[in-house]
């Protein structure tokens, strides 16, 4: 089976008398990693049941590999799905439970059987055939329910949260499995996830969702560094926010003023070419020093009014002076922080490091 | 198809039955209530069934069933909720044992159960024997059999687990833990229980003893039984109108009708007393 | 583990509540225990223990009018049990897909056979059979009866033991490529069964031992055993009686035992 696409147009669904998709549009890629990241109840567990045929949409189309499927039911579609609590048959054993797919599709049992082993294998659980699910940790029920959907050769995989319930360590264990297979079997995988770390490291693309909208569409990087809004911005990594407005421009620069402080900002780190009235800039981003840097454009003091230590960095809040504003800034542990709370200091960043978003839209 | 269609398919069945053999025989009763006597009866709308009902030859029967089924109800209660009480406080294991104990008798035959105590209470009976050799009560013969008092002991064992089944449920609901923070407040068991415990189990008593009442007023097989010609109730009044000669259906169905009345009412009530901020819902 | 206030060394209430305990559980199976004693006893008075005896037992089984009533029941039973657990079962599985405000209703409705006298559907069946099937009097309506009560019941510990049944797993049924029926009949049907058992059995329990409704409705020649029981005790109280009221007793309460394990396996 070869992947599929996946285009979604004016995808509309209420539950309950509420409208929890409220006009969504997607164009997935074959063989895409793409996720659908937000927070609890934007819509993207209910946009993936659409998908899947549990639901039908109130409006809007769905078309796989440009047939289309918002009519069809969940048993006659080519795709599946790993649920969020597994959904393992409790009285069928492991192997029954990933022949299930291959029994309803009346594959011969002597082929299904060869299948299963071969994917047991895949997920490196070979000889739990036998076993029941309750016998299996978290981690081997959520590799079978993977098996489950990926021994029938669907062409799209769709995946709700699956690793909601892993405990951190075997979760980015099973990040990178996921990761692996998805581009060894070359399949299209939807994956839904509030993580915004696990979209970041596994996805292709990603589609941010807040209220039954999409808010942007893009890569990893795309989204990280040019966020399209202020949720975005809010809610993917961590942010510092500056209110204020473009005063002047020259050929290279904007000016951006912001209680009491000008900033340079390239031209072209706007979202939209008017400029815009709200700075965000990523504390990582953020330079410190003791004394002036080098040749920063944007250099403001400082005093520190309080730190925390990350293991592998350290966040410092800085409050500057001649300004109200208090930024975050991290520091790398490289090497030994000098810095303490009450510390002068100086703090700084490039014009290309900031982004500037029209502020007026999408507030939480 | 939605989950909601999907459901009614699956219902259609099911309640097509009881429309048919439980909704139209009762829409059946109700006509019959009003309709004229006959051979058994004759469809022309009257009120007579009615009026017949009035008839103070039967006022004897009414107030002798209700005091009986009022007689039998509390002494359920009384005996009903000390035993419901004792159940709940057990730990879980023991708890569903003794409790499904009380329920086993009720899937057991009424008729033989009734019967059970007919050997126990007829003349050279187990309790005709047993007192006689005791000596206390003189030579009898204790005979209970067909007397209002055999009726009243029939129907308080045959509902005593009617009445300790919502009693229990609702007592279950309650947090015990009510009493440990009222006994560091300063409130004696005694308390505790009156202003605490009684009022929240207060649901189950009112369920519990209109479910027993009404089943009471209705009862057939015990009243037959164990009350003879002397005792007559309801139930048999009812059962004497339809089998029995000189046949009176629609009496009997006005009779029923009434019963059905009542026992309308009396859920409403206990629906509408259910909302009270003593219930956890 | 709650906390109790410190107890008076004679705890008088505690004492009460145990006392009266065991009084009721004495109360209520000592009517049981008698009938069982003494189907077992030789003597003819029943009163009076006539040592150990088997004999009114085998006088049973060479009685053709109980050997007669006792397949009308069996019939019964087996009818309204086969009926009220289909339809029981399919009222169940129909409301778990009505949304929340509309299953309480319709479960209302479900009820209403269950808390009514049975004299009053006993009169209502009558009359209904009489007047639009009498042809069907006996044993069709009173499995009609049955079913009309029993199905209730199955229905009530059906959607007991749905309640406790994941509602992803259907959906994984259908998502693999099964259709609504295949994934019923493989994945949830598996999964309730004891409970549909459990119904089962007890609407069994209920109709081998039911009177009323079978008493009204019944025509000639059909006889159930509890309507045999109730005309040979108009007649007089004989020791054969005993011995088919203990056995009648005997299989009441087995099948609830059984009935009650398999709901609690459920759920």
């Amino acid at each position: 089976m070869s992947p599929a696409s996946v285009i979604l147009r004016g995808l509309r669904k209420s539950l309950g008398g509420q409208e929890v998709v409220k006009g969504i549009d997607l164009d997935i890629h074959p063989g895409e990693f793409f996720s659908l990241l937000g927070p609890s109840g934007c819509g993207k567990s209910t946009t993936l049941r659409l998908i899947a045929g549990f639901e039908s949409p109130a409006a809007g189309e769905i078309h796989i590999n440009g047939r289309p499927t918002h009519a069809t039911p969940a048993y006659v579609h080519d795709i599946n799905l790993v649920f969020q609590n597994y959904a393992l048959f409790p009285h069928l054993t492991v192997h029954q439970n990933i022949a299930f797919g291959l029994e309803m599709q009346q594959v011969p049992p002597a082929e299904a059987a060869r299948r299963v082993e071969e994917i047991l294998a895949l997920v490196r659980l070979s000889g739990y055939g036998p076993r029941l699910p309750r016998e299996l940790s978290g981690g081997q029920q959520q590799r079978v329910a993977l098996a489950r959907a990926l021994v029938t050769r669907p062409s799209i995989v769709l995946l709700d949260e699956p690793l909601g319930a892993l405990d951190l360590k075997l979760r980015k264990e099973m990040q990178f499995e996921l990761k692996n297979l998805q581009s060894t079997l070359g399949l299209t995988f939807i994956y839904v996830t509030h993580d915004q770390e696990e979209a970041l490291t596994m996805s292709d693309r990603i589609a941010v969702m807040h209220q039954g909208r999409i808010l942007q569409t893009g890569t990893p990087g795309e989204i990280y560094e040019k966020p399209a809004s202020r949720f975005v911005a809010g809610f993917i990594g961590e942010s510092n926010f500056l209110e204020g407005r473009v005063v002047s421009r020259s050929a290279q620069s904007l000016h951006f003023e912001a209680s009491g402080l000008t900033i340079q900002v390239r031209p072209e780190n706007a979202a939209s070419p008017g400029g815009g009235s709200l700075l965000t800039i990523r504390p990582e981003k953020i330079w410190i020093g003791r004394s002036p840097a080098p040749d920063l454009e944007n250099v403001f003091p400082g005093h520190i009014t309080d730190s925390l230590y990350y293991g592998t960095h350290t966040l410092f809040l800085v409050a500057l002076d001649r300004s109200s504003l208090t930024l975050q800034v991290r520091r790398q542990n490289h090497k030994e922080n000098h810095f303490r709370k009450g510390d002068a200091v100086c703090i700084g960043w490039p014009g290309e490091s900031a982004w500037l978003l029209d502020g007026t839209d999408c507030h939480d | 198809m939605t989950d909601a269609s999907k459901g009614f398919r699956l219902l259609a069945a099911p309640l097509a039955f009881l429309a048919l053999f439980f909704a139209a025989p009762l829409a059946l009763v109700l006509a019959a209530s009003l309709a004229a006597r006959g051979q058994p009866l004759d469809w022309a709308f009257s009120l007579g069934a009615y009026q017949r009902m009035l008839d103070p030859l039967f006022a004897g029967v009414f107030l002798r069933s209700a005091a009986l089924a009022a007689a039998a109800t509390l002494t359920c209660l009384l005996l009903g909720f000390p035993l419901a009480y004792f159940i709940v406080r057990q730990p879980p294991p023991r708890r569903r044992l003794l409790y499904f104990l009380v329920l086993i008798p009720l899937t057991a035959n009424s008729l033989v159960l009734t019967y059970s105590w007919i050997t126990i209470l007829r003349p050279q009976g187990f309790l005709d024997l047993a007192l006689q050799s005791l000596g206390w009560f003189g030579p009898g013969p204790f005979v209970l059999l067909y007397t209002p008092a055999a009726v009243f002991l029939g129907l308080t064992y045959w509902y005593l687990p009617f009445m300790v089944y919502p009693i229990y449920a609702s007592l279950e609901k309650v947090d015990f833990t009510l009493s440990a923070a009222a006994a560091d407040l300063g409130a004696t068991r005694r308390q505790t229980f009156l202003r605490i415990i009684l009022p929240l189990s207060t649901p189950g008593i009112l369920a519990g003893s209109m479910l027993v009442f009404i089943q009471c007023l209705c009862a057939f097989v015990v009243p037959d039984m164990l009350g003879g010609s002397k005792t007559l109730m309801i139930g048999s009044l009812i059962q004497q109108r339809f089998l029995t000669l000189p046949q009176d259906w629609p009496l009997g169905a006005a009779i029923s009708i009434t019963l059905l009345a009542l026992i309308g009412a009396a859920v409403f009530l206990t629906l509408r007393l259910d909302r009270s901020p003593a219930s956890p819902r | 583990m709650d906390f109790r206030p410190p107890r008076p060394r004679l705890d008088l209430p505690a004492l009460f509540l145990r006392a009266n305990a065991v009084l009721m559980y004495a109360f209520l199976y000592a009517p049981i225990a008698v009938l069982i004693a003494f189907s077992f006893s030789g003597s003819r008075y029943s009163a009076l223990w006539g040592g150990f005896s088997t004999r009114w037992y085998e006088k049973l089984f060479t009685n053709a009018e109980i050997r007669s009533a006792l397949l009308t029941t069996l019939a019964l039973a087996a009818a309204s049990t086969l009926l009220s657990t289909l339809l029981g079962t399919l009222a169940a599985l129909g409301l778990a897909r009505l949304a929340h405000r509309l299953r309480r209703w319709f479960e209302t409705f479900f009820y209403f056979p269950v808390i009514l006298p049975d004299i009053v559907m006993a009169i209502a069946l009558l009359m209904f059979f009489r007047t639009f099937l009498p042809d069907s009097l006996g044993l069709p309506a009173m499995i009609a009866g049955h079913v009309a009560f029993n199905l209730c019941y199955v229905a009530v510990i059906v959607s007991a033991s749905l309640k406790g049944f994941n509602p992803a797993l259907e959906e994984a049924a259908l998502d693999l490529g099964a259709s609504p029926w295949r994934a019923f009949l493989r994945v949830k049907l598996p999964l309730i069964w004891p409970g549909i058992l459990g119904g089962a059995l007890l609407a069994a329990a209920l109709s081998l031992d039911e009177f009323v409704i079978a008493f009204f409705v019944s025509a000639p020649g059909t006889s159930t055993l509890p309507i045999h029981i109730y005309g040979l005790l108009k007649k007089g109280v004989t020791p054969e009686i005993n011995a088919l009221a203990s056995l009648m007793l005997a299989v009441s309460i087995l099948l609830a035992c059984l009935s009650l394990l398999l709901q609690k396996r459920n759920s």
